[in-house]
């Protein structure tokens, strides 16, 4: 058994008001099963609104599936007490994309790491002030950014400080969802490399969750690829990645582009075959 | 024969100011956008991309403001522009779409009526003859189905979609310029892919200059003829989408490019070499912002009247090593 099951989830939202006959349904997640071991980041995939934020929200608890089940640490986690919920969410944190949002802009870098520490672990000051020390310096941070507040920092720089955060508690698995998509390409590699070198460190397994392949396929251990709420396909293997059979994300590979201009630049764009919607 | 340019940003100056204090968050920056054109702007997140942006549509934050240098487009001086001169150029002249386009439609509307109500204000027609527009430029941007997009909510379209129909918006009114910051940033390689052809042809078939902001280099690879690479509120470096690729210059651009991850596996380890911090964007007046986390420096850098230099013809490049 895995570290994280997921079996048959299904969430569906119902969209405007019902009194005007004009409700809609999305089905965002419709009977996904998952499993992901320890020690693997498992990259997933798949278009806008393909149902990768729900299914990431899901096993976070914050949104309840209408139907399946998310089993944590052979725990499942839909059907526990709040303390025992508490004690199994130490060990699962997540990274979100909207880095500033993400931290509480009247608290300190000191006390945003420490935070976590304070709800999970009784420190006394001097040793609390240790441990935010050694996280500062694992994500690349420097002694005096401790007392700095949020609005003093770079959305990279952020990004570092909600790592830190999520690995001050050395959990199992990290959710992260766009968690470099907004940031420039130096510091996106910045990131991925030290996330890279704290699951080794850690053992830490990722649910890495992005639209953008290139992420993906430069951290990634396996790959799902997901399609209007479900996965389509999956690869064990990221060397195989060219070998991709699903239409789906067979069209995901080929709109990459290159990197770089080349000689029949626009090319791409102009002889882009129609795509059907 | 040289283009005359429809907007020329000249030395251009925002100071944001914070209780902590005055942060200069552009320096410095000039460039000029041509007719049928597109105008790249890469660089650091956080180094000015968007502020720029915002200030040549006089749409600054409040905290935020321009304290040198001038805006012009064709002869109008935009920072001296009236509020009410200034509204009337916005989407018919000067036209911007965003990374999220969710934040541009009101979500209790329907797709029609925001653009019928778009097209209503900048143009004198009836509201068949506006329908009867929506329905052709919606097509004309080849999104299927027209009448039956016009009846929905913005949360009925994906992501890609909307941005789509944004685009389509903003051509109907055949700006001059179109700014487009990170437009394709929350979108998947596909929908990304589909919103880089329409502007591509908006450009040829419209002649639009288009300033386009994107991290991804990639999108700057396809689709810009000219790029300008930020760092900490400057412009370092600009030059031609291919000299600026095939031949970097300036060292933040050099690691920069070398960070590109393409569908290969390698690591890249030369990132570790650039320090983490961030470039002091407090006062340090013409001095280098890369100072910190640069390679190559050492105390030539600190050079206090460092400027953007033409290394070769149309190379520009910002540092005491080059040129
Ligand atoms: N709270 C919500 N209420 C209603 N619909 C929602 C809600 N959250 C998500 N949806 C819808 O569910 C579908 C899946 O959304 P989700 O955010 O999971 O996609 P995603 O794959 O993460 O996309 P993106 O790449 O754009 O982040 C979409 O159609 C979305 O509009
Ligand atoms: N409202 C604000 N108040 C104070 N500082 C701000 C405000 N908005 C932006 N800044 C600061 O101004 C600088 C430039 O920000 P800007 O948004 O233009 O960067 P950007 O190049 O667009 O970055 P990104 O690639 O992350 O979008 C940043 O250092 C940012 O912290
Ligand atoms: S001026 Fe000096 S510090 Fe600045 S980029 Fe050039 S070499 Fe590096
Ligand atoms: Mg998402
Ligand atoms: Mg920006």
């Amino acid at each position: 058994m895995g570290l994280l099951e997921l079996k048959s989830i299904k969430k569906t939202y119902f969209l405007g008001s019902s009194v005007w006959g004009k409700r809609k349904i999305v089905e965002a997640v419709k009977n996904v099963s998952l499993t992901l071991e320890e020690g693997v980041c498992l990259g997933l995939v798949g278009e806008s609104g393909s149902g990768k934020s729900t299914l990431g929200k899901i096993l976070l608890g914050l949104e309840k599936p209408d139907q399946g089940e998310v089993w944590f640490q052979g725990r499942n986690l839909y059907n526990l007490k709040a303390k025992e919920l508490k004690e199994l969410r130490r060990n699962l944190q997540v990274v979100f994309q909207d880095c500033y949002s993400a931290v509480n802009p009247r608290l300190t870098v000191g006390e945003i790491i420490a935070e976590p520490l304070r709800n999970y672990e009784r420190l006394t000051s001097a040793q609390e002030k240790k441990k935010v020390q050694e996280f500062l310096e694992i994500v690349g941070l420097c002694l005096e950014d401790i007392h700095k507040y949020p609005h003093h920092f770079s959305g990279g720089q952020l990004q570092r400080i909600n790592i830190a955060r999520a690995i001050a508690l050395k959990p199992k698995l990290i959710i992260l969802d766009e968690a470099v998509s907004a940031l420039d390409v130096l510091v996106q590699v910045q990131i991925l490399n030290l996330l890279a070198q704290l699951k080794e460190e850690f053992q830490l397994s990722y649910l890495f969750i992005s639209h953008d392949l290139q992420a993906v396929n430069y951290i990634a251990d396996r790959l799902a690829v997901m399609y209007k709420g479900e996965v389509v396909e999956r690869l064990d293997d990221m060397e195989q990645l060219e070998r991709l059979e699903h239409p789906v994300s067979k069209k995901l590979l080929s709109s990459v582009l290159p990197p770089y201009p080349s000689g029949e630049r626009l090319g791409i764009i102009n002889n882009m075959t129609k795509i059907s919607l | 024969m040289e283009q005359q340019p429809i907007l020329t940003v000249n030395k251009l100056n925002i100071d944001v100011s914070t209780p902590h204090g005055v942060t200069q968050v552009v320096r410095d920056v000039s460039f000029k956008i041509e007719a049928g054109k597109v105008f790249g702007f890469v660089g650091e997140s956080g180094s000015g991309k968007t502020m720029t942006c915002m200030s040549l549509l006089n749409l600054l934050p409040g905290e935020a403001k321009v304290v040198k240098g001038s805006i012009k487009f064709r002869n109008k001086d935009i920072l001296n522009c009236s509020a009410k001169d200034m509204r009337k150029a916005r989407g018919s002249e000067i036209a911007m779409i965003m990374q999220n386009p969710m934040t541009a439609f009101n979500p209790v509307r329907t797709i029609g009526r925001h653009f019928i109500e778009t097209l209503k204000t900048h143009l004198p027609i009836t509201k068949q003859q506006a329908r009867t527009m929506a329905i052709a430029y919606l097509e004309k941007a080849d999104l299927p189905n027209p009448e039956n997009l016009l009846k929905q909510y913005p949360f009925q379209l994906s992501g890609g979609m909307l941005q789509r129909v944004m685009i389509a918006i903003t051509m109907s009114l055949n700006p001059s310029i179109l700014i487009a910051d990170e437009p394709t940033t929350a979108l998947d390689a596909t929908n990304q892919l589909q919103i880089l052809q329409q502007l591509n042809w908006l450009r040829k078939e419209y002649d639009t200059g288009i300033l386009l902001v994107s991290h991804d280099l990639g999108v700057i690879a396809q689709l810009a003829d000219e790029v300008a690479v930020m760092y900490g509120g400057y412009i370092v470096e600009k030059a031609p989408v291919f000299k600026l690729f095939n031949r970097p210059m300036h060292p933040y651009t050099r690691v920069l490019l070398e960070s590109r991850l393409g569908l290969t596996r390698r690591k890249i380890k030369s990132v570790q070499r650039v320090s983490v911090s961030s470039p002091n964007l407090i006062n340090k007046e013409n001095t280098c912002p890369f100072f910190e986390r640069c390679e190559d420096a050492d105390h030539t850098c600190v050079n206090d009247n460092l400027e953007l230099k033409e290394c070769e013809k149309d190379h520009l490049v910002r540092c005491v090593k080059s040129g």
